[in-house]
């Protein structure tokens, strides 16, 4: 089905954010010193790439 | 351990908390900015559903870490002061009334009508002024947990598990092809997206905060926030982007902006053709596509598709938006922006015309 122009916006805003999300996630990696918040950063991380995976899949 | 901020300048590290806090900053705005009225807008059912799942997927990740920051004391939202609470019980108790008034409406109608106030179509449950009190008896119409929306779950709009305090007033409309259609004459639902939110010159973090409000959220002050807080031993959603979070002076976010706007947009004013603005229970005839409720008179499938070969459906999260050139921080700029969204321009997109 071909996208609507609302929809291909939302699309690339989120592939958007959720690519910057990534990025920022990497970085905080690096920087957390709790062992708690890191292994929740991780978790997100994983996630945030299964999302980014997931709209791009939308993407013909 | 540290990053570089830009060239020239010199290192910063930020601390636990910070980073924590700026991610679930994120998850909100993506969440709420993004996800939420991306589900809303989508024509595509599959496209619908993986909004939908991602929308859900990212709150519950921002519980975590908005569990995390509480566990450290870095989030500590603030009791209700009195007089908040007062206002919320004057607000029930003006609900209850006008409810019960359009009861007195409906039962005038000859028996047609027992949607919405009606005391034989709902009943309370122990505690009649908590949310999630209202149960539908064999109308199709449901209360999700915790909510307080009267939506029938053909809609595509149960939010699930959501704790929010869904208090959707629209009448319903039945259009020519027998789909459902929100009365916008009354309030729009609430989206998340709603009024005040993202401030002129405010970022991500200063969503929600309304006119009256210019302070800090509570997790930036140390334990001198705002009066609202949200309640996790009830709501499994949480959203995090209620009335009183955010902060001033931050980020690009321009969403909504209702208190600056004088105008009306055109579904509020005068008739639409093909709506009718009646308060008898809405057709169904077209959604057929699973589950069906109790009463059988509606049916619950993958998504509630909005008629778009009528007047389009304003969802609260429309004007402006999707702007070329115009980022996610400009949705929705009714009264500082001077152009016209492009679905409103000839030729570009095909969702809307202008009445």
């Amino acid at each position: 089905m071909a996208l609507t122009q609302t929809e291909a916006w939302y699309l690339a805003e989120s592939i958007k954010g959720e690519t910057l999300m990534c990025q920022k996630l990497a970085n905080y990696l690096n920087q957390v010193q709790d062992p708690e918040l890191r292994r929740l950063v991780l978790e997100l991380q994983r996630s945030c790439r299964q999302h980014v995976d997931m709209l791009i899949s939308q993407v013909n | 351990m540290s990053h570089t901020q830009g060239a020239g300048q010199k290192q910063s590290t930020l601390s636990d908390k910070e980073i924590a806090e700026d991610i679930l900053t994120s998850q909100k705005y993506i969440s709420n900015y993004y996800y939420a009225p991306a589900v809303l807008e989508s024509m595509d059912p599959n496209l619908r559903t993986m909004f939908q799942k991602m929308h859900n997927e990212t709150q519950s990740q921002a519980k975590q870490v908005f569990d995390y920051l509480n566990s450290k004391g870095w989030y500590k939202p603030r009791q209700a002061d009195p007089q908040a609470v007062n206002d919320l019980r004057n607000a029930a108790q003006e609900s209850k009334q006008v409810l019960s008034s359009i009861a007195g409406e409906t039962s005038d109608m000859g028996g047609k009508s027992q949607m919405i106030g009606n005391p034989n179509v709902y009943s309370q449950g122990s505690s009649p002024n908590q949310p999630g009190g209202w149960q539908a008896q064999h109308t199709g119409w449901q209360s999700g947990q915790g909510g307080w929306y009267s939506q029938p779950m053909s809609q595509g709009f149960q939010t699930g598990t959501g704790g929010q305090a869904y208090m959707r007033t629209q009448q319903y409309q039945t259009g020519q092809t027998g789909g459902w259609q929100p009365s916008y004459s009354q309030t729009p639902q609430w989206t998340g997206t709603q009024r005040g939110e993202g401030q002129s010159g405010m970022g991500p973090s200063s969503l929600a905060q309304w006119a009256s409000w210019g302070g800090q959220p509570s997790w930036m002050q140390g334990g001198t926030g705002t009066s609202w807080q949200p309640g996790y031993s009830q709501a499994q959603q949480w959203t995090g982007t209620q009335r009183g979070e955010g902060q001033s002076g931050m980020g690009p976010s321009s969403l909504a902006h209702w208190a600056s706007w004088g105008g009306q947009p055109s579904w509020m004013q005068g008739s639409t053709p093909g709506f009718h603005n009646v308060t008898q229970t809405p057709l169904y005839s077209s959604y057929n596509t699973g589950l069906t409720s109790s009463g059988g008179q509606y049916h619950t499938g993958t998504g509630w598709q909005p008629a778009y070969s009528q007047t389009p459906q304003w969802t609260g999260t429309q004007a402006g938006e999707g702007q070329s050139g115009m980022g996610p921080s400009s949705l929705a700029q009714w009264a500082r922006w001077g152009g016209q969204p492009s679905w409103m321009q000839s030729g570009l997109g095909t969702q809307t015309q202008w009445r």
